[in-house]
């Protein structure tokens, strides 16, 4: 071996020798974070070991989960592996879509008939017991909307067969609120975020237009709002599914009423709160749960003395922006598709007590397209 | 434990090249032991009680080993044999239960009169890496007997061999006597382990990069329901999962080579660009070649290979070995008749083919070889045969919804650029290049080069990291 040769065998093995017992050695020094806000959980922290865990537990897969939740630098390595994607031009990762007008998109997958008949049958079993009348209002996805800016082979086909199964398949018994003409002439405007599957509050305002038309009453005018935009800076859940750096955020907008503060907020029966709006979520990374408040394990009642009659919605995170437009012609009780189940008992209680005019399903299409559950938990027993 | 998890890259490799490098040259035997102690630690990582199957394979063959040993020294030729025999048959016996048992149960089971059997379904998992390391022990103990190898006296040293991680549990298939030397005397060089970090950062890059994207596609392509078959999306399947296997697998070998070489070892060579080849005789010299020469050495040769009276009997010998190849990818008729569709093909090849392959075009001669490796690993990939030739229809139209649907377009798309990459990384091409542009050329491109090497590791990492990073859309309660 000659001298020359050697500098950057040398050189290689520093290198890589560095790497390795920096990061091994971060790992050990830098604390364990309980909680990462870009993925929105609880992170594992170091599991407590015991022979019997060992041999018969599972202490080394909790170990293994211990190391990978507290991987040092892991924003990092999490945007190096997304640019990694995008170099082999795969145009998407973590199964979020790197569309046209920076919109980050999910991808909603292919269409399941079956699986769609069968969210929407517990709806149908639901609205055969129910006293009052039931609606519902489907929340069409990004990808449905902003399906003009996704790559151009992306399957539009399979976009619209996913809608078209679902209009096909709503149950008789429910009026159903078709929100997708709406959307469409309003496509051009800032109506859903781009690093986040929700709709702005402006995509909010005219779902609210839709469904109180539908229900009977006049919606307020755009101009009865004060527009407040009150961060620049919001980085939604597509943005940390999709992890790709150098994104810019979407500004969040609230759309204001004189006496939107004095509205109560009750959780599970426990008032919590004053107003619409949560102003503290903003200063969190979490920012659109500022609307109303955090998605929560029972019910939330929003009410004030303004209101005479009551409306049940049965939602998913994406009812909360529209919840504090809807609440100026009514008192707002949410009930969380999934914890139905689970509080059923004393939910029929409230809605018996609460004598409400009508029960209405807000959710986004794609808690009826997919196996996630939402629905099913509405089964009786 | 395996070489892409978090637990790999943050604690345990570093770990080990510190104890290991820690611990003075002149002490061989304690780096050695370290090794071993290590080695335990990682495979017990994954399933701890199956360690203790693992030690007592070592002990008893250990144990054996020395029998035979000291039976052929005091000229008892027969004694050898027994303590050989034992030694196979407990091998074999454990293999045979651990990863046939249910198997060979539930097939009879499937006999009218015998449905009894379904109750002596015992529902066994398969200990990781008892196919390889199996097979590692054998090879000691038939060289032992033969004299191809020296007995090991010192039962640590011999757990060094069987248990050394980088190769437990997915090859090479290091045979002993090819190990033998380098345990107790081997050098540790800035050259060896130079050529250690690049060929281990070549795998990692080929397991994470191609072969877990290649599989993501794959995946993504039998997730569409029977009703979207499509005739391309069919054969993009088994493209991609062909690429999957050979990556994925050739990829655990690399880096299992390059780990070696880091602590002083020289392992064969495993894969040599299979997907080159001209014809399947080729396919195999270049595809799992540890596998195939052990078959070779301990089965076929032992049987009389070619040199029997019988013309008869030499195909048998060549049956018996594919049967036995196929059988040991995994307990399923599936694996049985993959091992004996390449059993038929290079009997067709033997007989005739060649004469005609030797004279075609080496365009065609890639084509068909190509074709017959990708419908292999068609029966490879079903386990369930029905399914395998429902796909088998599909890809000729039977079936089918469309040629091709708009969701296919989107896959293939999307998946364009890493086609053209596996399809480039299965060709000597880069390592070409590589040489030529960088490792031949002067110090400063090499140094460059050596930048590179540390970016794609960092990219690798990047992709062990993120696979364990899951954002919720809802916080917990």
């Amino acid at each position: 071996m000659n001298k020359n040769k050697s500098f950057s065998q040398y050189l290689l093995i520093s290198l890589f020798i560095v790497l390795f017992f920096a990061l091994s050695l971060s790992f050990i020094i830098i604390p364990d974070s309980p909680f990462s806000e870009d993925e929105n959980r609880a992170l594992s922290t170091a599991p407590e070991f015991s022979l019997q865990k060992l041999f018969f537990g599972n202490y080394t897969s909790d170990f293994s989960d211990y190391c990978s939740d507290q991987f040092p630098f892991r924003s990092f390595f999490v945007n190096l592996k997304a640019l990694g994607e995008l170099a082999l031009f795969k145009g998407e990762n973590n199964g979020i879509i790197v569309a046209g007008d920076g919109n980050l998109i999910t991808d909603p997958g292919i269409a399941n008939e079956e699986l769609i008949k069968e969210n929407l049958s517990h709806i149908e079993d639901f609205a055969k017991n129910s006293a009052v009348k039931v609606y519902t209002a489907f929340i069409p996805g990004g990808s449905y909307v902003l399906r003009e800016t996704l790559p151009s082979t992306y399957p539009q086909g399979e976009i619209q067969k996913h809608y078209r199964i679902l209009s096909e398949s709503i149950p008789e018994n429910v009026v159903n609120i078709d929100l997708a003409p709406m959307l469409d002439l309003h496509s051009s405007e800032y109506i859903y975020y781009k690093t986040d599957h929700h709709q702005t509050a402006l995509g909010a305002y005219y779902t609210y237009c839709e469904v109180i038309n539908a229900l009977g009453k006049e919606p307020y005018s755009i101009d009865d709002f004060k527009r407040e935009t009150v961060s620049q800076e919001f980085y939604g859940t597509t943005w940390s599914f999709a992890g790709i750096p150098f994104v810019k955020p979407d500004s969040l907008e609230f759309f204001r009423f004189d006496g939107d503060t004095e509205y109560t907020v009750e959780i599970n029966g426990k008032e919590t709160k004053k107003g619409l709006y949560d102003f503290t979520a903003l200063e969190t990374k979490d920012k659109y749960s500022a609307f109303v408040a955090n998605t929560v394990n029972g019910y939330i009642k929003i009410s004030s003395n303004e209101n005479s009659e009551t409306l049940i919605i049965f939602k998913d995170s994406f009812a909360h922006s529209i919840a504090p437009l809807l609440a100026r012609h009514y008192n707002i009780i949410m009930i969380d598709t999934r914890y139905h189940m689970i509080l059923r008992g004393s939910i029929d209680k409230l809605i018996e007590a609460e004598n409400p005019s009508a029960v209405l399903f807000l959710m986004g299409a794609q808690g009826v397209f997919d196996n996630s559950g939402k629905l099913s938990a509405l089964r009786n027993n | 434990m395996v070489f892409s998890s978090s637990e790999f890259v943050l604690l345990f490799f570093p770990l080990t090249l510190l104890l290991y490098y820690s611990v003075p040259k002149r002490f061989l035997m304690l780096r050695n032991t370290v090794l071993l102690t290590l080695s335990l630690v990682f495979y017990g990582w994954g399933e701890p009680l199956y360690l203790f199957l693992m030690v007592a394979s070592i002990l008893v063959t250990y144990s054996l080993g020395l029998l035979v040993s000291r039976a052929q020294k005091k000229n008892a030729p027969k004694k050898a044999k027994l303590w050989l025999i034992v030694g196979v048959v407990f091998n074999i016996g454990l293999l045979g239960f651990f990863k046939y048992y249910d198997f060979i149960v539930s097939s009879l089971a499937k006999i009218p009169f015998l449905s009894f059997m379904e109750g002596a379904v015992l529902g066994i998992g398969l200990p990781i890496g008892i196919s390889f390391y199996t097979f590692q022990i054998m090879s000691y103990l038939i060289d032992v007997y033969r004299g191809d190898g020296d007995v090991q006296k010192n039962p640590l040293m011999f757990g060094t061999y069987v248990s050394f991680f980088p190769q437990l549990i997915a090859g090479p298939i290091v045979k002993y006597r090819d190990i033998d030397t380098q345990l107790s005397c081997r050098q540790h060089n800035v050259d060896m382990f130079t050529r250690g970090i690049k060929t281990f950062i070549a795998g990692f890059g080929k397991k994470v990069i191609i072969a877990n994207s290649a599989g993501a596609v794959f995946e993504d392509l039998t997730a569409l329901p029977p009703s979207h078959a499509t005739v391309v999306g069919s054969w993009l399947a088994v493209i991609m999962y062909s690429f999957q296997l050979y990556f994925d697998f050739s990829a655990y070998s690399d880096m299992a080579i390059g780990i070696g070489r880091m602590f002083g070892f020289e392992f064969m060579e495993n894969f040599n660009y299979p997907y080159i080849s001209k014809s399947i005789t080729e396919f195999w010299r270049r595809w799992h070649i540890s596998l195939s020469t052990w078959f070779k050495e301990y089965v076929y040769i032992p049987l009389g290979g070619s040199r029997v009276a019988k013309r008869s009997r030499a195909w048998f010998n060549i049956f018996a070995v594919w049967a036995l190849t196929g059988i040991w990818h995994g307990a399923n008729w599936n694996f049985l008749f993959w091992g004996l569709y390449y059993f038929l093909f290079l009997c067709i090849e033997k007989t005739f083919l060649k004469k005609f392959l030797d004279k075609m075009p080496s365009v065609l001669r890639h084509v068909y070889t190509l074709t017959i490796v990708l419908f292999g690993w068609l029966l490879f990939c079903f386990t369930d045969i029905s399914e395998g030739f429902a796909h088998l229809g599909h890809m000729f139209g039977l079936g089918v919804s469309g040629f091709i649907s708009e969701n296919v377009v989107y896959i293939l798309a999307k998946s364009a650029v890493l086609i053209v990459v596996a399809i480039l990384a299965s060709t000597p091409l880069p390592k070409k290049l590589y040489y030529k542009l960088i490792e031949n050329k002067n110090e400063l491109t090499r140094s460059i080069g050596a930048f590179g090497a540390i970016v794609l590791l960092l990219v690798c990492i990047a992709y062990v990291c993120s696979s364990g990073y899951n954002p919720f859309l809802y916080s917990r309660f």
